[in-house]
């Protein structure tokens, strides 16, 4: 017999994936994923948690673009091209404002998008989950559930006691 | 009565997970282009090339093509050109601002709209590029090191408008492009044959809908959505400051950039109802952009023009208030002079028609609505070019004063770019799912439950 990679169950509804979710975190289970067509709160907090330094590497994003902008400008109207209009000082950060408020609004998007790849390893074109049959309407109106075979707590007889219980409409198991 | 309106359900009946999976990608994916597509695709295209020769003219002959002349250095060009970025900003308003305020009906109108400012922000974009005179020498606009020793003056307002723009388009697109990736994926997982599975595959980047991508997916967009809606308004209030900055009278005011972006805002929804309309039927998409999202978009567009319309008056009060001839006499000319029909077009298009939006039943008539939001479409047009034009046409020596028409590359121009405009929403149309199904999604779940 090959070793198993992975059990993957698929729910009809976001309710019984929740439960079977809520039951398998109850019993210690850590290397479960879901894939959904939707976001789904409840599994945020399940499986997820707060995410902090996601925007707090955005909001750098943005801080550098806005740094880059004012040296920019100060070094271009300031220090390489000084152009005297009638007396007022070269440094006239107010009239850099609008720029760099464009600019740091354009670091943060440009930098949240790059974050967003980052975080979620995109592009990535193969994972076992796609052998999974059926698994088109993960992006559609179906609700999937992966079970690590690897999780210290992996119990196949429990879990179809479980997948019974949440009206499972199938299991998959998927070698290694 | 107004309460029939309000109740119109936000989805109609048959709504499914599965059903709007399959009804917005296979549209795209498994049903050939219908005719109407290839009908109006030819149509623009047509003017896609009118805008073409008009440019090459423009690029061999130069300026003079145009009506242009001292004093009316601006004309049509500009006008379009705020045009344009109005009609951009608009959808910006209703994707990012509303996506803030949690507004349901968001849902199936955000992809209309996003698609909709691309396209506008790149035909907004070639119309000061046209304008250059030396349109090859565009790039001089940009802050690089140059053997010539010198930098682009960056206490200019319109300096600040082409930093604005451009990261405007550039935003814009990454933003309508995350708010696709999850969608591409459905494509791809629809897609009947190999090469549209590669295709949208592709674009999806890999998206599988795991628990930790859609938080990832959310915080992400959710911030982007913070930083465009300020932005969207920033876009629009340096492009007031172009005016602002000049010395002209008609230009010189303060008002310019709250009053600038009420305009864009108006022209915008303006635009998405008159796109909007015709995509619900063609694609058949009833059952997700009801009554209920003509009725919201219905009542922005008429708040939206009251204040314009508040703006105007205040446009009318300050010459008397201040007292200065040079202002009151631009402004009495705006009314009565030469181009005082246009003037009362705008008005009318503008502030009087768009005030048959108070009634229910014009909300609920799809015909009226499309020709309201054609009305306020054609009455922004006016308005910019009321403010370019009869701003200049009477400077400050009488014996300069010019009256200016636009000839007919000019029109071509304005025309050309209309046709640009729709050649791009087509194609956007025919690869792209039109309404957001993973939020449509949501709605779903909400209101009907996960099961077919």
């Amino acid at each position: 017999m090959t070793a198993l990679r992975a059990v993957v169950a698929e729910f009809g509804t976001v309710q019984d994936l929740v439960a079977a979710t809520r039951r398998l975190r109850e019993l210690g289970a850590r290397r479960i994923e879901t894939y959904t067509p939707f976001p789904v709160e409840e599994l945020n907090e399940l499986l997820v948690g707060r995410q902090t330094l996601l925007p707090m590497l955005i909001f750098l994003c943005g801080a550098a673009g806005v740094v880059w902008g004012f040296v920019m400008q100060y070094w271009g109207a300031a220090v390489s091209y000084p152009i005297n209009v009638g007396g007022r000082p070269l440094n006239s950060w107010p009239a850099f404002v609008p720029t760099l408020f464009e600019f740091g609004v354009v670091w943060a998007v440009t930098g949240g998008f790059l974050l967003f790849l980052l975080f979620n390893r995109l592009p990535k074109f193969h994972h076992p989950v796609w052998a999974v049959r059926d698994f088109e309407r993960a992006s559609r109106d179906a609700f999937f559930l992966w079970i690590d075979a690897t999780d210290e707590r992996f119990d196949r007889e429990r879990l179809g006691d479980i997948a019974r219980d949440c009206h499972a409409r199938r299991l998959t198991e998927l070698a290694a | 009565m107004s309460r029939t309106a309000d109740a119109a359900p936000i989805l109609g009946p048959r709504a499914s997970l599965a059903d709007v999976t399959d009804r917005v990608c296979d549209v795209v994916v498994r049903q050939p282009a219908p005719l109407w597509w290839w009908v109006a695709v030819g149509l623009s295209g047509a003017f896609v090339v009118l805008l073409v020769v008009a440019a090459s003219e423009l690029f061999v002959v130069g300026i003079g093509t145009w009506g242009v002349n001292i004093p009316v250095a601006w004309g049509f060009a500009l006008a379009n050109y705020v045009w344009w970025i109005g009609i951009a900003s608009g959808g910006t308003i209703i994707s990012a601002l509303f996506y803030l305020t949690g507004s349901e009906w968001r849902r199936a109108t955000n992809r209309i709209a996003e698609s909709m400012t691309l396209w506008g922000a790149a035909c907004a974009g070639l119309m000061p590029i046209f304008h250059l005179g030396r349109q090859g020498l565009f790039y001089w606009l940009f802050p690089y090191p140059n053997v010539m020793g010198i930098w682009p003056q960056f206490r200019s307002p319109l300096l600040w408008d082409f930093f604005a723009l451009i990261c405007y388009i550039f935003a814009s697109i990454l933003f309508w492009y995350l708010g696709l990736v999850p969608d591409f994926a459905s494509m791809r997982d629809r897609a009947p044959t190999t090469p549209w599975r590669v295709f949208y595959g592709l674009l999806a980047l890999g998206w599988r809908g795991s628990a930790s991508q859609w938080k990832t997916y959310q915080t992400v967009y959710g911030i982007l959505a913070c930083l465009l809606a300020p932005m969207v308004v920033s876009v629009h209030s340096i492009v007031g400051l172009d005016f602002s900055g000049g010395l002209v009278p008609g230009w010189h005011s303060l008002q310019f950039s709250p009053y600038f972006v009420f305009g864009a805002v108006y022209s915008g929804i303006a635009t998405v109802l008159l796109l909007m309309i015709p995509v619900r039927r063609l694609y058949r998409l009833e059952t997700y952009i009801t009554g209920r999202h003509l009725n919201v978009l219905a009542k922005l567009m008429l708040v939206c023009g009251l204040m314009l319309t508040y703006s105007y008056g205040l446009e009318a009060f300050m010459p008397f208030y201040s007292g200065n001839i040079f202002d009151l006499h631009m402004f009495l000319n705006r009314l009565y002079g030469h181009y005082g029909a246009t003037y009362w077009v705008k008005i009318a298009l503008n502030c009087v028609l768009p005030q048959l939006l108070w009634f229910p039943a014009v909300r609920r008539s799809e015909i009226l609505l499309m020709v309201l939001a054609l009305s306020v479409i054609v009455g922004m047009w006016i308005e910019r070019y009321i403010i370019v034009v009869t701003s200049l046409y009477q400077d400050f020596m009488p014996s300069a004063w010019y009256v200016y028409a636009g000839t007919v590359w000019d029109w071509s121009i304005l025309l050309g770019s209309v046709g640009l405009f729709f050649t791009g929403f087509l194609v956007v149309l025919r690869f792209v799912p039109i309404v957001s199904i993973s939020e449509m999604r949501e709605t779903v779940h909400e209101h009907v439950g996960d099961r077919p």
